[in-house]
């Protein structure tokens, strides 16, 4: 099939020139289709918004924000922009409260999207010499069907494995010779745990050479351990449902960030109170514009996900923006004397300290008419020094103080003593009257 | 010259010094002097025990945070004539005391100072006719 470097090279390697003309032209498409969406046609014509009217990116400014709310409400296909006749697919995601979400595909998307994924793939090295093997529960799960089509446009081998039964997976990664695997870190880990109680080192007896890690947030110290542990190199994949599923920005072969595909998406990473973009570079909520989708074009969706724009371009490149790791979810945020926090921020202070554990407990209180904050964090050595507890107190608070622009109690806590939900850390705890 | 002591980490809390306690019981060793600086949130407990070795694995293994490092032991009449010596000898050759407590070993009294410089010490120490007391003596509890 291909054997260049980029899938696409046409548009992973566009000049932001013709990138920039390219959305536009696209944003103005999308609007036409979302006119004939229940949901969106009222919103749009009282903005007096029209597809001419769409002249730069500016104009995304004029468009309204969707939210899964939205899509819950106008539940099943109050957001389906074509005759049900051309949807092909729908996939839902379950909700915990309410009504799910439903995404309408129709062919042109559902091509659209395995064409993300095989870009995807083949941007980490994957060709169709390749045996890929997806552990993702199919259905309407969209990891299942969505990495399937890709992996086939690709012109992969493909092992539908599905999800669980680890030693039918271990069976078919020795017996078919697979070389990628898709997997969500902590079945990654449970497989490499499987591996070696069946005296099997995945590193030398098998072909796997990729992993693709899905949905599950993990830190890089989890990605490191899990390369280790299955011989592997392992890229972040994103996606949501509601943008299909996996493939909206991956990963290449760099490890550091993730392209998001700006020929497919408009990309805005806005503060989540003011809803004004943030400076790039700053932690911001993700929102998302389809700029193809047909069946449901979705506006500004707020995704609640928290990440940054990396800035600079990309040594592979692609000049398709790359975004970070994603740092937690915007519901996280807390507003204390009028400042907006993301446990993230604080997180990432503590974790600079060599001295300190990586369990740490915000907390908030209404003290007389004040919201005050304390930050308890595990102490992870100590020396004979009580003057250096003093000063590493001082030096975290100051350092906070930078970061959030107030100033929080800080107290240092023995190793285990913080409290611990169902086995995960707590860590945030707002104490306070109105919340 | 210098005897092991054992520094951990105390959080003021209600009955954290009784787990504390209760963990270094299984360790087998007398305790020959506990004493707590502290501050509202936290303090630093200093100990000398029997076997500094077995009561820092014990305490490591059950997840106390604990260091171990070097301080001076010498040991005096329990006078404040002997005690007040030592302080002055220290001081007049320029040794920076950081810290000091005392415990009763026998009939003598222990003095223990944290210093830096070691090598002045030992001068002090052999010039002046002074007793170190080393591990082997606590062993002997
Ligand atoms: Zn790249």
């Amino acid at each position: 099939m291909k054997d260049g470097k980029y899938w696409e090279p046409e548009y992973e390697t566009m000049s932001r020139e013709k990138l920039t003309a390219l959305q536009i032209e696209r944003l103005r498409e999308t609007v036409r289709r979302a006119m004939a969406s229940p949901f969106y046609e009222p919103i749009l014509r009282e903005r007096g918004i029209t597809p001419e009217s769409i002249t730069g990116l500016d104009d995304l400014r004029r468009l309204p924000f969707t939210t899964k709310d939205d899509l819950r409400s106008h539940y099943p296909f109050g957001l389906c922009a074509v005759p049900l006749e051309k949807i092909v697919r729908v996939h839902s995601s379950s909700g915990t409260t309410g009504n799910p979400t439903v995404v309408c595909h129709t062919q042109a998307d559902l091509d659209a999207w395995a064409n993300q994924v095989a870009r995807c793939m083949y941007m980490v090295g994957l060709r169709d010499t390749d045996v890929i093997q997806n552990t993702s529960g199919y259905g309407m799960f969209t990891g299942g069907l969505g990495i399937q089509y890709g992996a086939e446009l690709l012109g992969a081998m493909t092992v539908p494995a599905a999800a669980g039964n680890s030693k039918r997976q271990i069976k078919f990664i020795m017996d078919f010779g697979s070389t990628a695997l898709h997997a969500i870190p902590s079945y990654a880990t449970r497989l490499a745990a499987v591996f070696h109680e069946e005296g099997i080192d995945p590193a030398k007896d098998t072909k796997l050479t990729t992993l693709i890690i899905g949905a599950e947030p993990h830190s890089e110290e989890q990605r490191r351990r899990i390369e280790e542990l299955l011989g592997v190199k392992a890229y972040n994949c994103f996606g949501m449902s509601e943008m299909n599923g996996p493939g909206v920005a991956f990963e290449c072969k760099e490890q550091n960030g993730l392209h998001i595909w700006e020929d497919y998406y408009l990309v805005e990473i806005v503060d989540p109170v003011t809803l004004e973009p943030v400076p790039d570079g700053e932690v911001g909520e993700l929102v998302l514009t389809t700029l193809r989708r047909e069946g449901m074009p979705l506006l500004r969706y707020r995704t609640r996900d928290l990440t940054r724009f990396l800035t600079g371009s990309c040594p592979c490149g692609r000049t398709h923006r790359r975004i970070d790791r994603f740092k937690g979810r915007s519901d996280d945020m807390m507003i204390v004397k009028g400042v907006n926090i993301f446990p993230v921020q604080i997180e990432k202070i503590l974790m600079g300290f060599p001295e300190l554990g990586s369990d740490y407990l915000i907390s908030i209180e209404t003290v007389g008419d004040n919201d005050e904050m304390t930050v308890e964090v595990e102490l992870a050595s100590i020396t004979d020094d009580y003057g250096s507890l003093t000063a590493l107190t001082k030096e975290i608070t100051r350092q906070l103080k930078d970061e959030i622009l107030l100033t929080p109690r800080v107290r240092l806590v023995a190793p285990g003593s913080l409290p611990r939900s169902e086995g995960k850390a707590v860590r945030v705890k707002d104490m306070r009257k109105n919340h | 010259m210098t005897i092991k002591q054992i520094s951990l980490f105390l959080e003021n809390k209600y009955g954290r010094l009784s787990e504390l306690l209760a963990v270094l019981s299984k360790a087998d060793v007398h305790i020959v002097s506990a004493t707590i600086a502290d501050t509202s949130d936290y303090g630093l407990m200093r100990l000398i025990t029997s076997d500094q070795q077995k009561a820092y694995k014990v305490l490591k293994d059950n997840g106390v945070l604990v260091s171990l490092n070097e301080v001076v032991a010498i040991s005096v009449e329990p006078q404040a004539a002997d005690f007040a010596r030592v302080v002055e000898l220290f001081t007049r050759r320029g040794i920076n005391i950081e810290y000091m407590y005392c415990f009763n070993f026998g009939h003598r009294l222990v003095l223990v100072l944290r210093c830096s410089d070691l090598s002045a010490v030992r001068e002090v120490v052999r010039n002046n006719s002074l007793t170190f007391v080393t591990e082997t003596d606590l062993m002997k509890m």
